[in-house]
């Protein structure tokens, strides 16, 4: 390698790492983007795992972690980012992109769960799958039609507006079936 | 003109880096799955990409300026 290519290759590498260490302080320091509840480590780990929301993937890219294992399960729902976060202590175990129609408070999950689920909203007629009841009739739902249309894959960018209710995609609602009954759900 | 500042061999090796920090972007990204570190998207990367040429070319155009006053 001669001296030049040397010289060059070493201000590559001093940029490099200026702009990764400006790039991590930046994120790292910006509390909008994080839950006052979960360790930011743990926040930041998961994202960087996370993919476009679309209605029939996963919103991870790993296998879902078993909800029977875990002790100290709380969702949070966090409607200024569109996601829900699993938290297990205060470490985030599973984020999820989310459309949340629910007010702010405190619930619990009811341990009650099922495949469809239809609801009238005036004129319009919508339908769900893999549904898990929260509080007094809050769901978890994945809206796969409205008014006899299916939703589109990117649902996250226009999802129909269902009151009392979490929309998330297929794969997320049928894993959170698996929610443990009296697991605190808090929406923000 | 252009080659008597950054004549043909500067320029491979530039290339050559720029290739470097591609593979080092793609590492880290990798890296990241392990680690709590913040992943490099696709736009911060080709800005990170940009930025690093605009300087070693500054540089190098300084240089030639300051040898040959």
């Amino acid at each position: 390698m001669n001296s030049e290519l040397k010289r060059i290759s070493l201000i590559t590498a001093v940029i490099f790492l200026i702009s990764v260490i400006t790039i991590n302080i930046h994120t790292y320091f910006d509390a909008g983007k994080y839950i006052p509840e979960a360790s930011r480590s743990s926040q930041v780990r998961n994202t960087n795992l996370l993919r476009k929301a679309k209605l029939n993937h996963p919103s991870e890219r790993k296998h879902y972690p078993d909800l029977a294992k875990k002790k100290k399960l709380r969702v949070i729902a966090e409607p200024t980012l569109n996601r829900v976060y699993i938290l297990n202590g205060h470490r985030v175990i599973y984020i999820m992109h989310a459309k949340i129609n629910v007010r702010p408070g405190k619930l619990v999950s009811q341990g009650k769960s099922g495949q469809e689920l239809y609801q009238k909203q005036g004129k319009q007629f919508i339908s769900g799958v893999n549904w898990t009841e929260f509080g007094h009739h809050y769901y978890f739902e994945a809206v796969v039609t409205a008014n006899n249309q299916p939703v589109k894959r990117q649902w996250l960018a226009k999802a129909t507006a269902v009151p009392d209710s979490i929309q998330l995609s297929i794969p997320d609602a049928r894993w959170i079936q698996g929610l443990p009954k009296n697991t605190p759900v808090i929406i923000r | 003109m252009f080659f008597d500042y950054f004549p043909p061999k500067f320029l491979k090796e530039l290339a050559i880096c720029n290739v470097e920090l591609i593979l080092v972007t793609f590492i880290y990204n990798l890296l990241t799955y392990l680690i709590p570190l913040v992943r490099i998207r696709l736009g911060s990367a080709i800005i990170i990409l940009i930025i690093t040429n605009l300087i070693i070319l500054g540089l190098k155009f300084t240089h030639f300026s300051i040898n040959h006053r």
